[in-house]
């Protein structure tokens, strides 16, 4: 006897599928005047996140959790090691904000409702939020194992966070940066370089009020850059045939 | 349903890519005609509200080209494209839905709706990287029109489509054009002679004949031929 | 979006009950513009009583099409995968009940859940589950017959 499955087909390819071009102008014409809502910040970050790969956020995570490993074990400070990595965490989370450049999507996404600019925006703001928010988990952790303040930790996690960041944003303006998506790694590795020689080397410290001012300002400095970057997305103005 | 541009023109430095344009074009296919590097990239970037003119403007039933409601509208395939490298089929259409804002839900049946339209009605759990160059444009075609755009801009859509393929292409457009505004650009004449609605030929930025052509005029062919010698 | 999820599955429904492509997306497009005129918790259930209600209009407004009418409007229906003509699947679907093809369609074409089928019949689930089962091994036997 014919199974279940063989009617099954019999019946569906019996019925067929209704016309494509009826149906296309139909349910266009019914969605329109229905109106399309506006997509919200909150939608648009919704869509991403689920497309941020899961090891920008290991990385992120692994780095913060840092002090929960007992860093001193190997004889480190704790902190030193966790500001050691940030430039990389930074350079990583733009990198992956800046995917569809490196995957040559950007012209596909741009005409989306959410837009290029839209797509990078909030896979950045995700990122960086998420990454943010991880820097002062980082710091209570150490101040468990640590003499010093919370506060103090964060601001020397935020500043070489920041100063990658930034440096980033601006090197992705511009036509190098656009062609060779990796070149914030590079730059995290040259923060990295210039921490190390001068605050584990030459023991520069010049204060930690100084260190906080630097650090908000930074901040203030990085969201600027952010929006700055933002614009640029998407315009394709570099690019000739 | 038109689309409009008046005086575009779009200069990168000293070059001119394109050159004061004005044409409407209305619902069907329209071929945009040219040799490589005639400027129909730049032009269609245009149209697609990625590429800020020089000067000029272009609209679309009263719409600016970079508005929201535009976008919503719109389909497009760049001459170039990518995805990531970790989609199958049915991710890089998912994905497109959820950018277009096509729930979820509706978006699984539009997505194998359109993979069986293309013909990669098996393809959609293979990673894109395993697709051959038809395949891959074919799947960038479905991406163009998963949300049933009234506007349709497809840049060089045949490059890459064996013989086979490239016959069942047109007769897709042929079909789209019925209910939609569908331009696209090619250099290879036989793409667009039996199905263009309109023609538009361009040349070093200019429109050098625009119309529909027609038997009495002879070999397109021969025309476009000749125009760019 | 619903009409994106059901527009396929309302117009087999359709398609079944007056056997003629059509008609049945016209009267398919007509479902989605009076359903979406109105609010409701159970999309589905709804959609499905638009769509037979105006089936059931439909009849009465022209007297049912004779068995050649209908070959006349549609006989371009190929099979790729089976040895079954279209004349031999309309026969078969002729000879069921009427209710017992709906059942049956909507649960082996359309997979909606036996639950929702005996709801929207107003049935108990094993009556439903009873009705679909005979009435799909009479196709298949008819189907089988006609090879």
């Amino acid at each position: 006897m014919m199974k279940d499955k063989d009617l099954k087909i019999i019946l569906t390819e019996y019925a067929g599928k209704p016309g494509h071009l009826k149906k296309d102008t139909f349910i266009r014409s019914v969605t329109k005047d229905a109106g399309k809502e506006h997509v919200s910040t909150f939608k648009m970050i919704a869509v991403q996140a689920g497309y941020i790969r899961v090891y920008v956020w290991l990385i992120s995570i692994a780095v913060a959790c840092l002090p929960l490993f007992g860093a001193d074990m190997f004889r480190f400070a704790t902190l030193d090691a966790v500001a050691d990595l940030m430039p990389f965490v930074a350079g990583v989370g733009i990198i992956e904000a800046m995917r569809a450049r490196m995957y040559d999507m950007t012209e596909l996404e741009s005409v989306t409702l959410l837009s290029g600019k839209g797509v990078f925006y909030a896979r950045m703001i995700l990122i960086g939020v998420v990454q943010f928010a991880l820097i002062p988990v980082s710091a209570v952790l150490m101040a468990f194992a640590d003499t010093g303040s919370v506060i103090d930790h964060c601001v020397k996690l935020v500043l070489p966070y920041c100063i990658t960041a930034i440096i980033c944003l601006i090197v992705e303006r511009t036509r190098f940066g656009r062609e060779n998506v990796l070149v914030c790694l590079a730059v995290a590795g040259a923060v990295f370089a210039i921490r190390q020689s001068l605050v584990s080397f030459a023991r520069y410290d010049p204060g930690s009020l100084t260190l906080t001012i630097a650090a908000a300002v930074l901040i203030i400095v990085q969201i600027f850059e952010f929006y700055k970057t933002v614009r640029t997305v998407g315009t394709g103005e570099v690019e000739w045939n | 349903m038109e689309l409009k541009a008046s005086g575009l023109t779009k200069q990168y430095g000293s070059k001119t890519a394109v050159d004061n344009m004005s044409f409407e074009i209305g619902k069907g296919v329209t071929g945009l005609l040219g040799a490589n590097g005639a400027g129909k990239t730049t032009l269609m970037r245009m149209m697609c509200g990625i590429l800020t003119p020089t000067s000029g403007e272009i609209e679309y039933d009263g719409y600016r080209v970079e508005s929201e409601e535009y976008r919503n509208v719109l389909g497009y395939l760049p001459q170039d494209f990518g995805y990531y490298p970790e989609f199958t089929g049915m991710d890089f259409l998912k994905y497109f839905c959820a950018l277009k804002g096509i729930d979820k839900k509706a978006a699984n049946t539009r997505c194998e709706e359109l993979l069986e339209l293309v013909g990669l009605k098996d393809m959609g759990k293979v990673k894109v990287k395993k697709y051959s160059g038809g395949m891959k444009q074919r799947l960038g075609i479905a991406q163009a029109i998963i949300n049933r755009p009234e506007v349709l801009i497809l840049d060089e859509p045949t490059a890459g489509l064996d013989p086979k393929e490239r016959v069942r292409f047109r007769s897709l457009i042929e079909e789209l054009g019925k209910v939609s505004i569908v331009v696209l650009s090619t250099h290879i004449v036989s793409d667009i002679e039996h199905i263009a609605d309109r023609i538009i030929m361009m040349k070093s930025g200019h429109i050098i004949w625009q119309g529909s052509w027609k038997e009495e005029q002879g070999s397109l062919e021969e025309f476009y031929l000749k125009e760019f010698e | 979006m619903d009409i994106e999820l059901y527009y396929d599955k309302i117009y087999r429904y359709i398609f079944f009950k007056v056997n003629n492509r059509t008609l049945a997306e016209d009267l398919t497009q007509e479902t989605f513009l009076r359903f979406l005129g109105a609010e409701c918790e159970q999309p589905e259930r709804f959609l499905y009583t638009i769509a037979r209600n105006l089936c059931i209009d439909e009849y009465r407004r022209i007297k049912p099409l004779s068995t050649e009418d209908e070959e006349a409007l549609d006989v371009s229906c190929e099979f790729e995968n089976t040895l079954v003509n279209s004349l031999t699947v309309r026969k078969a679907l002729e000879s069921l009940n009427p209710d017992d093809r709906d059942m049956l369609i909507m649960r082996y074409v359309n997979s909606e859940p036996i639950q929702d089928i005996a709801r929207f019949y107003d049935m108990s689930r094993f009556a439903v589950y009873r009705r679909i089962k005979e009435a799909g091994n009479r196709l298949k036997k008819l189907l089988e017959g006609g090879n």
